[in-house]
């Protein structure tokens, strides 16, 4: 702070440059109408009809250039200062909303769609495109599915097919499992991967690969603590020394009727080299939870309070510093009467996944569990138990 | 669709085709353009009400003994005045505010930054906004906030055998808030909630008359990966 009091108004701005954008779209009047249309193909190239979609004209902020307003931003602060008169340094100009907006539509049954706008109301960047991105569940918001970005080139926008897949895929809402079931497609494949969100913003939860010679998956409820989840299928094939998206299914949506409690559902943790007591393990909210690396953990422990009867332990989205061998997970139980005697629970050599359900060989009664790693975590977002 | 090579059509139609593996890894790929670093900072204290103290290189934030707490306002002017329709640059992904602590003993569920409703000056003070001028004062000593939720910090080490830590909080979706109220955000307020689960209730943060390292500052993530050629 003192340096800015000290400094002179000789200040100078900082370059603050944006790349540019690739397109940019022609001039409409207002009441001009653009028009986008297209078709959505199963993965037979027959048309898909009745695929819930959205167009997205992609959310536009509009910021300042420091290099033009700076002097005058600070220029008012010193204002501010200078003159009793205070305050004079938030007569700023009307800033505007972030904008962006939604288009829904069902595709025809020849999978056929069409979205139309006037001119006034599109949306632009810096360069003058318009940014259009069609998503093929119907929101905009989620990135788990198929997205495609174009930018408008003209009143009429006509464009390719766009290729999904439909796998039939149901899902049995069980006591205590949630169990996918799809059908085989007819082409080459090597794995799949099932993404699971929360249905009301979209956040991932869960994700799981299946190899080809599967068509189901099984999954414990507790991992989900929402009630309503989206979820969809990407089919991959290997190419070269990679994978490659053969197609993706639209999205579903499911809604648990009779949820899992989460065993350690608000139960408190402790983190190696984590001095405080770790609240985010375990409340349900999926976030984000990247501050492990910053404490060299290797091990967490979860706290349940009390001897509780548990079939699997689910980790939600956990990567380490290194994958390097060895590379393993151990999960360990201590009960109520020895809580800091940890003894193994038959999960001794365990592969670390991003998202991982492991089942113990026998239930067992623990009041304290713990994960350990060979390497140091550098996420983890949630541990549910059941 | 018996092969790779027959389902060729179809995977060349979707190659414009974006799927993200998850929201984490498509931020990640984001291009930071901008880094703002032009910060305006003052330390006020309950233990000294009406002092003011801008030339702090770090203050302990937190509660003190005998029920006193030190908080810091910081205000970044070229976040402040985002989204003007004067001058646009390009598209925000993402907007995030980089302070430096020197230790981690506090939960990052209970480091919060709020978001301040009244403007301020460097003369501000736990119980004036301008102490150099009478009838200035907060309506809540400590900072008036505006109805928004506090946002908290992910947690990154500064660097490699250093105890400091990188708090970075991610206040995208509370300017976007703010904005669609109608509401002007005029700076930050960073505060530490005293809780059990804390193993201390300060922290030390570094200031912007500390060095550039350390200084907080705000990071501008552009939104490139979602523009394609058609």
């Amino acid at each position: 702070m003192r340096k800015f009091i000290a400094a002179s108004l000789a200040l100078t701005g900082v370059a603050c440059s944006g790349e540019d954008n690739p397109g940019k779209s022609p001039n409409f009047n207002d009441d001009d109408i653009v028009t986008i249309s297209g078709q959505f193909l199963d993965a037979s190239n027959q048309g898909l009809p009745s695929t819930s979609i959205a167009l997205r004209n992609l959310r536009v902020f509009a910021y300042i250039n420091p290099s033009q307003t700076y002097f005058k931003e600070t220029l008012n602060w010193f204002i501010s200062l200078a003159f009793p008169m205070f305050p004079t340094y938030e007569k700023a100009s009307q800033k505007v909303k972030p904008n962006y907006f939604l288009k829904d539509a069902v595709t025809a049954r020849d999978g056929t769609f069409r979205f139309q706008m006037r001119g006034e109301e599109v949306l632009r960047d810096a360069d003058g495109g318009i940014n259009i991105t069609l998503i093929n569940d119907g929101d905009g918001t989620s990135s788990a599915y198929a997205k495609y970005n174009f930018v408008v080139k003209s009143a009429t926008t006509t464009l390719d097919p766009i290729a999904l897949c439909d796998l039939g895929e149901t899902v049995h809402d069980n006591a205590q499992t949630l169990d996918w079931s799809w059908t085989l497609p007819g082409y080459t494949l090597d794995h799949y991967e099932v993404r699971i969100a929360d249905a009301q913003d979209n956040s991932l939860l869960w994700a799981s690969r299946v190899e080809a010679s599967a068509t189901q998956l099984s999954l414990p409820k507790s991992i989900f603590q929402a009630s309503t989840l989206r979820y969809a299928i990407e089919v991959f094939y290997r190419f070269e020394d990679g994978y490659q998206t053969s197609c993706l299914t639209p999205s579903r949506t499911i809604t648990i009727t009779n949820p899992v409690t989460n065993l350690a559902r608000n139960k408190k943790a402790i983190g190696e080299n984590i001095d405080f007591v770790v609240t985010s393990l375990t409340n349900g909210r999926f976030n984000d939870v990247s501050y492990f690396a910053a404490y060299n953990t290797k091990s967490v422990i979860i706290d349940l309070e009390q001897n509780t009867l548990i079939s699997s332990i689910n980790v939600h989205n956990l990567l380490l510093t290194s994958d390097e061998a060895p590379n393993e997970l151990i999960f360990e139980g201590a009960t109520q009467t020895a809580p800091n005697t940890f003894v193994s629970i038959g999960l001794d050599g365990e592969t670390p996944l991003r998202f991982g359900n492991y089942q113990l060989p026998i239930p067992g009664s623990y009041a304290r569990l713990r994960m350990s790693a060979d390497h140091v975590l550098s996420s983890l977002q949630e541990i549910s138990v059941q | 669709m018996g092969s790779v090579l027959s389902f060729k059509p179809c995977w060349i139609m979707l190659g414009c085709i974006l799927i993200g593996a998850c929201s984490n890894q498509e931020d990640k790929q984001d291009t930071v353009i901008a880094v703002e670093a032009k910060v305006f900072d003052v330390t006020i204290q309950s233990r000294t009400p009406n002092t003011y103290n801008y030339n702090a290189d770090s203050a302990s934030v937190g509660q003190e003994d005998y029920g006193h707490e030190t908080r810091i306002l910081l205000a970044i002017p070229d976040i402040l005045t985002l989204f003007r329709d004067d001058v646009i640059l390009s598209s925000i992904a993402h907007i995030e505010i980089q302070l430096v602590a020197n230790e981690g003993t506090v939960n990052p569920d209970n480091i919060q930054l709020g978001f301040v409703s009244q403007n301020w000056t460097p003369y501000a003070t736990w119980n004036s906004r301008f102490s150099l001028a009478s009838d200035q004062d907060w309506a809540t000593p400590g900072g008036d906030l505006l109805d928004l939720a506090p946002v908290s910090p992910d947690v990154e080490k500064v660097a490699d055998g250093l105890s400091h830590k990188k708090l970075m909080f991610n206040v995208t979706d509370s300017i976007i808030a703010a904005i669609d109220a109608g509401e002007k955000i005029q700076g930050f307020l960073l505060q530490i909630i005293p809780s059990d689960v804390n193993a201390g209730n300060t922290s030390k943060i570094f200031t912007s008359n500390h060095s550039s390292a350390y200084a907080p500052k705000a990071i501008l993530t552009f939104n490139n990966e979602d523009i394609l050629l058609p």
